[in-house]
């Protein structure tokens, strides 16, 4: 088994949970205590697709809803983007879609997925169905909850797939 | 390991003019194999690593980045969570990974960062919750229309119980005296003249109107004119049967209709909260009418006076008495998800085609696959999980009816067309179906 490494940078607003996203991609773990991330958080993880060994190397870069220049030298060299949304406040969706053509103008077309996360707090969602819908026309959407799990290793083994 | 750093790398600190608490850097060489190790990666928390670990960890961490691109990265926290920058610096055939300890500058700026997006959140949480509010306070008006209007209809039905409901057949001149009789004591309390008219010369019997249909819809109308009346004026009122309807003309004192109102009338739905108390009688008066297949309209006016006419159609359906039906759900395609309890029975019996299917996740694909045209769902204890099922079904665009049935009103966002009260009412589960002509 050969193994690659891919870098895969997260993106997103402020609070939407990408940080609690990777802590249960890698550790399985989930803290519902909100601690925001500065500048860029490295993790990685071993995943196995196909029979083939992957590394992801995980940048949880800190959320904000446009990217300057510091933040877009942390795209260099990605190999794949995971934007979030939080789906219990919509304008957080504006903001990953806004910050995936920032990425892609800086990168280019590299694969992404959208994570629509906190799912498992439905009666709290503004985002709507149909925004997903439409998302979905050009993007892979996963609802997500990094609570529960939900929807979490599906969205990365998606994404890995389209990175290998 | 030396505490001493190459002398390119102590050049670069130099000319760069950096400086931190505790600076270290790892050697490699073009294959990114590591071939030294300097400064204070203890410091760093980094010394406990083999050779072999710290050449991966920062293999890692430059994948993708260019040993000659001369930018730090600034403010990354590496897997072991030590805060630093890091500089990559090309020396001939080698290079080196220079790492500064950023951990107090990181906290500091984490501690502020952390404060302005806890009130931003906040601020958010506030936004959304007054949001709330504000349809809670919307839909409550709109409930409290709703009520008004019945009170309109309750209190008019009230005045024509103290009279005995007329024999049928009624002639119109018959009519006028019994609309007379009944409003002539609201009138003498309230000291409003009333002046009624019966326009048009057949006075032939209204054999076809219901006897609360003709004498209500003309009590109705007029004596909310008379209410909304000062002591002194006086209401008129016309009535008149034509050739198949039976119309009542009322000028009503009341402040002019504005265009919005006016349309919500023509278009017989319900006013917007907080509508004047002529809109309200008129959606009333007109929801009463329309039970008799009649209408309300309301002419153009530029005053504030407003001349409305209420006619009830004198056809055989006004007098149409719909006995217990069957409910027929005939080419209906229905699509039972969850527990069905004695559904489906009851729906194939009545004439649909009927299928169940779990409630899980795996359904998700079949019935946006399927497309069927209509999806019962029945919350249950799995609320939580059905509000999700649905919110996918929608997202993954499925466009068909989708109904919730359950014994309490669901709380919170959901997404489904319709929720009907459990048992299972046929003819309300009809209403909300699609018409079979619209099924695929």
């Amino acid at each position: 088994m050969i193994e690659k490494t891919r870098k895969i940078c997260m993106l997103g607003d402020f609070a939407v949970g990408k940080t609690s996203l990777v802590a249960r991609f890698v550790t399985h773990a989930f803290s519902d205590k909100y601690l925001t991330t500065v500048g860029v958080k490295i993790d990685t993880r071993l995943i196995s697709i196909d029979e083939q060994s992957i590394k992801l190397v995980l940048w949880d870069i800190a959320g904000k809803n446009a990217l300057d220049g510091v933040k877009l030298s942390y795209l260099r060299g990605a190999h794949g983007l995971i934007l979030v949304a939080d789906g219990t406040r919509e304008a957080t969706l504006k903001s990953a879609l806004f910050l995936l053509n920032q990425a892609r103008t800086e990168i280019g077309s590299v694969p992404a997925v959208l994570m629509a996360n906190k799912f498992d707090r439905i009666d709290d969602w503004e985002i709507t169905p149909n925004a997903l819908t439409e998302v979905r026309k050009s993007l892979s959407v996963f609802e997500s909850s990094a609570s529960t799990g939900e929807g979490v290793d599906a969205a990365f083994s998606s994404l890995t797939r389209r990175v290998l | 390991m030396s505490a001493e750093l190459p002398q390119a790398v102590a050049r670069f600190i130099e000319r760069q003019g950096l400086t931190a608490p505790a600076m270290a850097s790892v050697s490699f060489d073009p294959e990114f194999k590591l071939i030294g190790r300097n400064g204070a990666l203890d410091q760093l928390g980094l010394a406990s690593l083999s050779d072999a670990e710290l050449e991966v960890l920062l293999r890692d961490v430059c994948l993708g980045l260019s040993k000659l691109h001369g930018a730090p990265i600034a403010e990354i926290t590496l897997p072991n969570l030590t805060a630093c920058e890091l500089h990559l610096i090309a020396e001939n055939d080698r290079f080196h990974t220079l790492i500064l300890d950023r951990r107090d500058q990181v906290e500091g700026v984490r501690v502020l960062q952390q404060a302005a997006q806890e009130n931003d959140l906040k601020a958010q949480d506030r936004a959304k919750q007054l949001r709330a509010a504000r349809a809670a306070i919307k839909q409550l008006s709109q409930e409290r229309d709703a009520l008004k209007v019945e009170l309109l209809r309750a209190s008019a039905r009230l005045s024509l119980l103290a009279f005995a409901p007329p024999e049928a057949p009624l002639r119109p001149d018959a009519l006028k005296a019994k609309v007379l009789a009944v409003l002539a004591p609201l009138a003498l309390r309230l000291h409003v003249r009333l002046e009624m008219t019966q326009a048009g010369a057949s006075n032939a019997p209204l054999h076809e109107l219901t006897a609360e249909m003709a004498l209500g819809v003309p009590v109705f109308a007029i004596r909310q004119a008379m209410l909304r009346a000062k002591a002194g004026d006086t209401v008129r009122a016309t009535i008149k049967c034509s050739a198949d309807v039976l119309q009542v003309t009322v000028v009503d004192q009341a402040q002019a209709l504005s265009e919005s109102e006016r349309r919500c009338i023509w278009e017989s739905q319900a006013p917007e909260p907080a509508a004047g108390e002529l809109a309200l009688t008129l959606y009333a008066l007109g929801s009463w009418c329309r039970e008799g297949k009649g209408r309300v309209t309301v002419p153009q006016t530029n005053d504030s006076t407003i001349t409305l006419i209420a006619s009830v159609p004198r056809e055989p359906e006004v007098t149409e008495r719909i006995g217990p039906k069957r409910v027929s759900l005939h080419g209906q395609r229905i699509v039972i998800l969850g527990e069905a309890e004695g559904w489906a029975e009851r729906l194939v019996d009545a004439g649909a085609q009927v299928q169940s299917l779990a409630l899980s996740e795996s359904t998700i694909g079949v019935l946006v696959a399927e497309a069927p045209p209509a999806v019962l769902i029945r919350p249950g204890t799995a609320g939580a999980l059905a509000k999700r099922l649905v919110f996918k079904l929608r997202a993954h665009g499925y466009a068909g009816v989708i109904i919730a049935i359950s014994v309490n009103a669901p709380s919170g966002a959901a997404w489904w067309d319709h929720w009907l009260l459990e048992p299972l009412d046929l003819s309300a589960l009809r209403q909300a179906l699609p018409a079979p002509a619209e099924q695929k």
